[in-house]
């Protein structure tokens, strides 16, 4: 049985270095927590940092603690997955992948089995203010959370898992955010029946389970089925309080939410300092009404500072999608780097090309699988598509501009994409910096092979410090 | 999304938010003080079609010159 107790366990003994304990008292509401997040990360420091006593919204402490920095390294993804904390990028992604072809059930737990229910308020006992919430940075409207909200089409009765911010209005409301995906598009079926969406906000599981929020999923798949998956055992699912078997909650989970998104009501919402590195504005969102909360006793929240590292992290779910809807096109498509690019809206795509025009269908099958990219740069073999100096050395020598550079217009963009001109209507951009097949090319200049391989420095470098020396 | 900028008009501090915002009759949120207003309150409020010439560095801190004497 999984849960994230087990995995900062499995975490501590097999990379001890990956996770630290923080047990002074404090205040997430005033910057604290995440301004020893952005200290660590600006002195390359990645660890897990799990907050033991962080104050409550209502300055109490109800025993809640806070984890950040969860996906704040491949080695403790790899470690949810099951991998040593050294597996590679690649192979975490070869792992995702086969994860997300596997097809497992679900357990339904009663209710007095699930750990979530050690603790339950309901009706009008429910209080938002008990639990720890961060302010991330300076102009965010106010506290958030960073949950995986589970919710239930009302049509087809599909789990869907998400990822969404959602900004703390008083004790029992809360805004939520929510992209044109597949929430959004269930919250869409409810409201023109006029009904409120029911949902779970879950605040803390294993992190394979947050995972799942990151997949891109087609809309016939239930997201529970594909947590199983993730979670590598079947995931323990219970009924809710408020809503009984029509919408079960995870039952290891730290603390679920329950509520509905309320049909026909908007509230205003953020700024919100989100994962393109902006203060995303001030706009109008929907609004989430709890209706009780499960919790265990010194229940954890994983909170995801948008901003930083861990958050393009958290989307390799996704970078390992676009990689096989890239090869399913293209096989000479080798791997890419988007996570780890930059740009939060920019993939760098390596190849092994065997005809003109492959670079450029390569690209189309990455923007027409995710609206996340904005720019596609594509890459030979040769070139390290994680090391920015030899891509921008390709492009700067394998590119004019005037042929091998492809506007697309009319493209669905990305909604927290700060340089977008109208509310999702952008465009793309393709840089083909791959070299030519028909005509010749010159070569990149470097020594013989033969002498670079008969040469050991030592017997250079060694010989004139001994003259040095004398 | 274009955004528009604005001051707070009860702790003067500088946000923004979705040009959509301004078309609806909402009270907008400072994140800074947490007070709520409407758009009508706010002086300086600059949007996407109001920003001016980057060339004259045209904002609200400008005052214009008027000569005094009518011309004819």
């Amino acid at each position: 049985m999984k849960d994230l107790r087990q995995w900062i366990e499995t975490l501590e003994r097999e990379a001890p270095e990956e996770l630290v304990r923080v047990r002074k008292r404090v205040d997430p509401n005033r910057f604290e927590v995440t301004a020893v997040m952005e200290k660590m990360e600006s002195e390359k420091r990645f660890q897990s940092v799990l907050f033991e006593s962080p104050q409550s919204h209502d300055h109490g402490d109800h025993g809640f603690q806070l984890l950040l920095n969860t996906f704040g390294t491949f080695a403790k993804m790899a470690v949810a997955l099951d991998l040593p904390p050294d597996t590679s990028k690649s192979r975490l992604m070869e792992e995702i992948l086969k994860r997300q072809d596997q097809e497992k059930d679900v357990t339904v737990l009663a209710p007095k089995d699930a750990p979530v229910k050690e603790n339950t308020v309901s009706e009008d006992a429910v209080n938002l203010d008990i639990l720890p919430m961060v302010r991330h940075v300076d102009m965010d409207g106010d506290c958030y959370l960073t949950p995986i909200v589970v919710s239930k089409s009302p049509l087809m009765g599909r789990y869907n898992v998400s990822w969404n911010r959602m900004m703390y209005m008083d004790q029992r409301h809360l805004a939520i955010y929510m992209s044109p995906r597949h929430l959004w598009s269930y919250s869409r079926e409810a409201e023109e029946r006029n009904e409120n969406l029911p949902v779970a906000v879950v605040l803390g599981h294993h992190p394979a389970f947050h995972m799942t929020g990151a997949l891109l999923t087609a809309i016939d798949r239930d997201e529970y089925r594909a947590a199983s998956s993730f979670l590598g055992e079947k995931i323990r699912v219970t009924p809710s309080i408020v809503y009984g078997d029509d919408l079960y909650i995870p039952a290891d989970a730290e603390i679920v939410i329950e509520g509905e998104i309320v049909a026909g009501k908007r509230t205003v919402e953020g700024p919100f300092g989100e994962y393109t590195g902006y203060s995303g504005p001030q706009r109008v969102s929907w609004l989430f009404e709890a209706k009780a909360i499960n919790f265990r006793s010194g229940g954890i929240i994983i909170d995801i500072f948008p901003c930083k590292t861990e958050h393009m992290n958290a989307h390799l779910p996704i970078e390992a999608s676009l990689l096989r809807t890239m090869k399913g096109s293209v096989p000479g498509v080798i791997d890419t780097s988007w996570v780890d690019s930059g740009g939060p809206l920019t993939i760098i795509i390596r190849m092994k090309k065997t005809v003109d025009g492959e670079p450029m269908r390569a690209a189309m099958a990455a923007f027409s699988a995710s609206n996340f990219i904005k720019i596609a740069i594509i890459v030979d073999a040769e070139i390290d598509p994680c090391n920015l100096k030899e891509v921008m050395w390709a492009v700067s020598t394998r590119v004019q501009p005037e042929t091998d550079v492809q506007i697309l217009k009319n493209l669905q963009g990305h909604v927290l994409d700060p340089s977008l001109r109208s509310e999702i209507n952008g465009s793309g951009m393709i840089i083909d910096a791959t070299k030519p097949l028909d005509r010749p090319f010159p070569r990149k200049g470097a020594v013989p092979d033969d002498v670079w391989r008969k040469i050991s420095l030592e017997d250079y470098l060694s010989h004139w410090d001994e003259e040095e020396d004398a | 999304m274009d955004i528009f900028n604005l001051n707070c008009p009860k702790c003067s501090k500088e946000y923004y938010g979705d040009v959509s915002l301004l078309s609806l009759e909402v009270e907008l949120h400072c994140p800074f003080c947490g007070s709520y207003f409407r758009k009508q309150e706010v002086k300086n409020l600059i949007t996407p079609g109001r920003k001016g010439s980057s060339i004259v560095r045209l904002n609200s801190d400008k005052t214009f010159y008027r000569p005094k004497e009518t011309k004819r």
